[in-house]
């Protein structure tokens, strides 16, 4: 290896090609930035949330499909779901004080579903496999693909009820968007009587 | 048989490790290689077999890069992917198959492929190719055989070579070279430019399959004889490789990728005789391989990325063959090397590795058996990452009678676990799987026989024979650390936990009925089973044959050649249901056929036309290789060739 020295100054003409970013302009759209428009249609909203931050939580009120922005999300009550990447947090149980609990609907028929199950309900949970990340209550929204690594949604759906007594229908459109940008989640809810 | 002992000693002495032969050498009659033994030895006297890609071969075969060339040799199996062009042999991986230029290691493997489209062949004197195990020679890496690249030497007093070719998607090379030779220095100088449109068996989506690419290369080499018993040889090479491609994710992502390789190759061999039966030859070589990747999203900038791969590799070496009566020539050697790697994907960022080895060899005429030949020969190389591996084999040449060659070897091979086997940290982004490297990973290990003969049935019929047997033991495969589950990605990992066999028959035969036309025929039936999942390795053809016609037209100063590969069906594996679990399948069988004519022009050269995959052989996904390319190409020389 001392060899090294002694030769690296004689590739000066040839192992200092450009930087490959020199020449490159890179794209620059507001999606990168934002989170998509939300979109009202009757009483079902549509948002597309830019997840794509590994270590940032973007917190969501379904009330409105505002993002927030708490100054303490554990003992917030205003969120009532939180997206980083593929990981879906409730504002309940170890993931904060809201009450939220969850119950999965089996098929992906948000219209047709008009009142909360009776049974089935969770909250986000504390890490029981001691791999340090907690029992998501919508930890099985997606199925994942081991050939492609690519997440789908799956096939259900899942009824949403905070401490308040408020309750949603709620369904994971999509992780990608347009460009192919995973964690972008795409999400459609609707308010459900209460339970 | 057995070279007399002052030629042999003439070779020994003329000729270092794994470099290529002189012309001295040449004249004396024998057809040298230097891989079988690590010294020059005459072909047909090698103890190992040894397969040879001549220079002629590789002008007549219209191949511009190593993967072109090495595609329809007898026994080899060049698989495209987006890693490039990568080469098993007998069944093995890529990456238990060693690749040396002028006997150093290349740098450069992506997840253990060595891309072969990226050594032009204008360079290039001969290739040899050795299979079975290599280790007790060459150490690391040389399970499934040994692929030495011999680069060009000057062989007249003033040459200039300029080769010129254009073809069909944007293809274009060019190389020229000039070389001099007097009775005391001698020197070449050549450099090449390539370029390639790539190609797109899938047009339908925005991705490539193969990417366009330039690349410019130079090459020097010098020699000098200091002194009656001194001489100094040196050479260097560079080379600028860009690609650029389109890849579509799984997600629906187009992402542009850019990447620049450049490599640096540099060695310097003193030899010095010690009396009149002894040789030292000393050896020190540096490379440097650079890789920058540029991942360009289109529409959005979330999965742009770009990371800066370096490799650093320097070596240094000591040969001593000395001849001892008539029947022993030993070689004892040392060999220390060093290996750095910087990556991003390297956990810490970068990896280290030192390696020291010496091996030793003796050929020996048995006294009491005529034409008897024993070779045994041992290496014991230590690495700083998993300790000490032993290498031992034995080979065994008899030349039953003058026309009947039989070859028997047992030995081991090894691969040394790669930087990224060993320390990959890799997240996906999107899907956020995790793999990660397992620094306490041990060797692959190998164990071979190889049995074969050679019959030179008349002055015009050539046959060969061999069977192989290959054990290979603590294989490294990827495995699941933890398996997905809600909300969980996967984590992956590295174990030493496969064993696999690979066995096989090789047969060839070569011919030459009339003076104008030369036939060559070999057909290869691999046998291959990976032993933890009870089935066949992936990818192997069980059958495969080469036929390879020329013919030469003399008074018309016109020559042709055709070659053909017929590849029988592939198990591969595949998810073909949407289910996200690999299942079983077949890639179908396959020809490919090369075509090339070639009119000589005004006694300096000769101009060619031809066609690569005539029969436009391929598919996008289960055989990814170039389709139909139409080609004319011009080569001039001064003075006038007295060769190919």
């Amino acid at each position: 290896m001392r060899l090294l020295p002694t030769l690296i100054p004689l590739c000066l003409g040839l192992a200092c090609a450009p930087d490959l970013r020199e020449d490159r302009a890179t794209d620059s759209l507001p999606q990168d930035a934002d989170t998509g428009g939300l979109v009202t249609d009757g009483e079902t909203r549509s948002l597309t949330v830019n997840a794509t931050a590994v270590d940032v939580w973007v917190y969501l009120s379904l009330h409105d499909g505002a993002l927030l922005s708490p100054a303490d999300p554990l003992q917030d009550d205003t969120w009532q779901l939180a997206l980083q990447r593929y990981n879906l947090a409730v504002n309940g149980g170890v993931s904060g004080a809201g009450g939220v609990e969850v119950s999965p609907v089996e098929g992906r028929d948000l219209d047709g579903l008009s009142a909360a199950p009776a049974e089935g309900w969770r909250t986000d949970l504390a890490d029981a496999d001691g791999d340090g990340v907690p029992e998501y209550a919508l930890g099985d929204w997606y199925d994942y693909d081991a050939t492609t690594h690519v997440l789908s949604p799956a096939n259900r759906i899942y009824a949403l009820c905070d401490g308040a007594g408020a309750c949603f229908k709620l369904s994971i459109e999509g992780y990608y968007d347009d460009a192919g940008t995973p964690a972008m989640l795409s999400l459609r809810w609707a308010p459900l009587p209460p339970r | 048989m057995p070279l007399p002992a002052p030629l042999l000693l003439g070779l020994i002495v003329a000729s270092g490790p794994a470099r290529a032969a002189t012309p001295e050498d040449e004249e004396a009659g024998a057809e040298l290689v230097v891989t079988a033994t690590r010294t020059a030895t005459a072909r047909a006297d090698a103890p190992v077999a040894v397969e040879l890609i001549t220079r002629e071969d590789i002008v007549a075969s219209g191949a511009e890069n190593l993967a072109d060339l090495l595609e329809g040799q007898p026994g080899l199996d060049v698989e495209r992917s987006y890693l490039g062009a990568a080469l098993r042999m007998q069944g093995m991986n890529p990456d238990q198959v060693l690749i040396l230029v002028d006997g150093e290691r290349v740098l450069g493997a992506k997840d253990g492929v060595i891309d072969l489209g990226r050594f032009p062949v204008e360079n290039i004197q001969q290739v040899e190719i050795v299979k079975g195990p290599g280790s007790a020679l060459y150490g690391a890496d040389a399970m499934g055989g040994v692929v030495n690249l011999i680069t060009r030497a000057p062989d007249e007093p003033l040459r200039a070579d300029l080769h010129l070719r254009g073809g069909a998607r944007g293809t274009a090379d060019a190389s020229a070279s000039v070389e001099a030779k007097g009775e005391r220095l001698s020197g070449q100088l050549l450099a090449g430019l390539h370029q390639s449109d790539g190609y797109d068996l899938t047009p339908q989506d925005e991705a490539t399959t193969a990417s366009a690419f330039q690349q410019w290369d130079v090459s020097g080499q010098g020699r000098a004889a200091l002194g009656p018993n001194l001489s100094l040889a040196a050479r260097g090479s560079g080379m600028r490789r860009n690609l650029q491609g389109v890849e579509v994710s799984g997600g629906g992502a187009v992402l542009d990728r850019l990447s620049t390789i450049e490599e640096l190759q540099l060695g310097l061999t003193p030899r010095l005789l010690l009396g009149a039966r002894s040789m030292l030859t000393l050896g020190a070589s540096g490379s440097l391989y650079r890789e920058q990747q540029l991942v360009d999203q289109r529409g959005a900038t979330a999965l742009d990325t770009y990371e800066d791969h370096q490799e650093r590799l320097g070596e240094l070496s000591a040969q001593l063959d000395r001849a001892t009566g008539e029947r022993h020539l030993l070689t004892v050697g040392a060999e220390a090397m060093g290996v750095s790697m910087e990556s991003p994907r390297l956990d810490g960022g970068a990896g280290a590795r030192g390696r020291a080895a010496l091996f030793v060899q003796d050929v020996w005429r048995v006294p009491g058996v005529s034409g008897l030949s024993v070779v045994p020969g041992a290496r014991l190389e230590l690495d700083s990452w998993y300790g000490f591996v032993p290498t031992p084999k034995l080979a065994l040449r008899w030349q039953a009678a003058p026309s009947l060659t039989v070859r028997v070897s047992a030995g081991t091979g090894y691969r040394a676990p790669s930087f990224k086997e060993l320390l990959l940290r890799f997240e996906n982004p999107g899907a956020g799987y995790v793999v990660q490297g397992t620094p306490t990973l041990r060797p692959e290990t190998s164990r071979s026989l190889q049995l074969g003969a050679e019959w030179a049935a008349s002055d015009t019929l050539w046959l060969s024979a061999n069977v192989f047997h290959n054990d290979l033991s603590d294989l490294i495969t990827i495995t699941t650390l933890k398996a997905a589950s809600a909300g969980q990605p996967a984590q992956y990992g590295y174990t030493n936990v496969a064993s696999a066999w690979t066995a096989g028959l090789e047969l060839a035969a070569q011919s030459q009925p009339a003076p104008w036309l030369d036939l060559k025929l070999s057909y290869t039936l691999t046998e291959s089973r990976d032993q933890s999942l009870q089935q066949p390795l992936e990818g192997r053809a069980r059958h495969r044959g080469t036929a390879q016609a020329g013919f030469d037209l003399q008074k018309l100063g016109v020559s042709a050649q055709a070659r053909a590969a017929l590849v029988g069906a592939r198990p591969l594996t595949g998810d073909t249901d949407g289910d996200g679990v690999p299942d079983a399948i077949e890639a179908p069988a396959y020809a490919a056929l090369d075509l090339r004519v070639e009119k000589q022009i005004w006694g300096r050269g000769a101009v060619a036309v031809g066609v690569d995959n005539l029969l436009n052989a391929g598919d996008p996904t289960l055989l990814t290789m170039p389709p139909r390319l139409v080609y004319c190409s011009i080569d001039l020389s001064h003075p006038r060739r007295t060769g190919a």
